[in-house]
């Protein structure tokens, strides 16, 4: 097709409601860095965005910046003050070698989340968004593991913890570690290493006692996301 | 509804350049910028679309993070970073309500491309200013119901336009009239036309 033929789907594009042939077609156009369709889609997509003043702006709740700036910006360890005031220089030596390790091993994390969440070969799944809770996304990777976004996660008594359970297709569950939530009951939980995705059924998680266990507890799997 | 908060946000583009090379080199810093400057105005989008708080701030987290780790391919020169965040964060939600509605057969590549940074250059920087927003208001009011009603399944749902005349049980043909000639009208309203 001619750009003067896709010139009135440029917006259509934008909006993301174009239809075959026409987005084919359109792709390819963009693909080559056609001079005519390119800024033809940029003013479009300037155009859709403008849409968005149509919102309703609503405020977001505070612990939202935190959360996302956590993400790049390693959170600092409580400082152990208490034990500081009894160790000897040569404990300060170690305070310091664990504060660097910590903060080494979060922004580490923070990398492998970043690159698993933002890899086009993850395969996403959302979980739960038709029941109350709790709700998420499930991202897998070959490669790079599983990572487990959820909010509205039940609190839990003292001697319980949340365990994420790899499920295949055939054969049991495997543990894939034990995590908490956080204060506003969500958690970011990534288990890293390669997957079999080609046998993956589900990640599901399971509420144990402290430590975890071998293998779930039926009753208390409080969700499974089938890998589909 | 006009939006002063969303308006005021878009505005201020100034120092979008810095904000842009700064998140480039990696300054956690500049996040805690970008989130002050437009995470009221992503996390509006993204709740309007998915319709829970709890998914809403995990998608702005996510949307937060995606630029973060893409901004090394934005044009800081060129580049008008707030509609980039947006398209980002409209993408985020639209491929969840795709993904938890059992629609995934069209999602994540054509999401990719619409959020590539390339696509975001040379945009007018302040294109959030309130006489706009009061175009895009007054332009909505004239659209009629069913013009309306594929807007809306357009950009809340991220439906397209074969699936919206499933949904509304009207002939494909139709359906892709009313889409043209609704964006006509919101695009004549602003006095935007598509130049080329």
């Amino acid at each position: 097709m001619t750009c003067e033929e896709l010139r009135g789907d440029y917006e259509t594009w934008a909006l993301g409601v174009i239809e075959e042939p026409e987005r084919g077609e359109l792709r390819a156009h963009l693909e080559r860095g056609c001079e005519l369709c390119v800024p033809g889609v940029r003013s479009a997509m300037e155009f859709v965005t403008t849409l968005s003043s149509a919102v309703k702006m609503v405020e977001p709740p505070a612990r939202l910046r935190k959360r996302v700036i956590s993400l790049v910006a390693p959170e600092k360890p409580a400082f152990p003050w208490s034990w500081l005031w009894a160790a000897a220089a040569a404990a300060l030596l170690m305070v310091s070698g664990y504060l660097g390790s910590s903060r080494t091993q979060q922004s580490a994390r923070s990398n492998q989340i970043l690159e698993i969440m933002s890899d086009p070969a993850s395969r996403q799944v959302a979980f739960g968004p038709n029941s109350p809770k709790p709700q998420g996304r499930v991202f897998v990777h070959s490669t790079k593991g599983v990572l487990l976004l959820v909010a509205h996660l039940p609190v839990l008594p003292a001697d319980k913890t949340f365990e994420m359970w790899i499920i295949p297709k055939a054969g049991a569950p495997v543990p894939a570690g034990i995590f908490a939530a956080h204060p506003d009951n969500s958690a970011n939980y990534l288990k890293p290493g390669p997957v079999d995705t080609s046998q993956l059924g589900a990640v599901a998680v399971s509420i144990e006692n402290t430590g975890g266990v071998q293998h779930p507890t039926v009753d208390q799997i409080i969700f499974a996301a089938p890998i589909v | 509804m006009l939006i002063p908060g969303l308006i005021l946000a878009l505005e201020a583009s100034e120092g979008d350049r810095d904000l842009a090379i700064r998140l480039q080199k990696r300054d956690p810093h500049a996040m805690a910028v970008l989130y002050d400057r437009f995470g009221r105005v992503a996390y509006s989008v993204v709740l309007a679309v998915v319709k829970d708080a709890g998914i809403a701030e995990d998608l702005v987290q996510e949307t937060f993070l995606r630029v973060w780790n893409r901004v090394n391919g934005f044009d800081a020169e060129r580049g008008a970073l707030g509609s980039w965040l947006l398209a980002v964060a409209r993408n985020r939600a639209i491929d969840y309500v795709r993904s938890s509605g059992a629609r995934m057969g069209r999602n994540s590549f054509e999401l990719e491309e619409r959020e590539h940074p390339a696509i975001f250059l040379d945009m007018e920087k302040s294109i959030f200013n309130s006489d706009q927003a009061r175009k895009i208001k007054t332009a909505l009011t004239k659209l009629n119901e069913n013009q309306q009603k594929v807007i809306e399944l357009a950009y809340y749902e991220g439906l397209s336009q074969s699936e919206m005349a499933e949904r509304m049980g009207q002939p494909l043909g139709t359906v892709k009239t009313w889409v043209r000639t609704a964006l006509k009208c919101l695009r004549d309203e602003l006095g935007r036309a598509v130049s080329v």
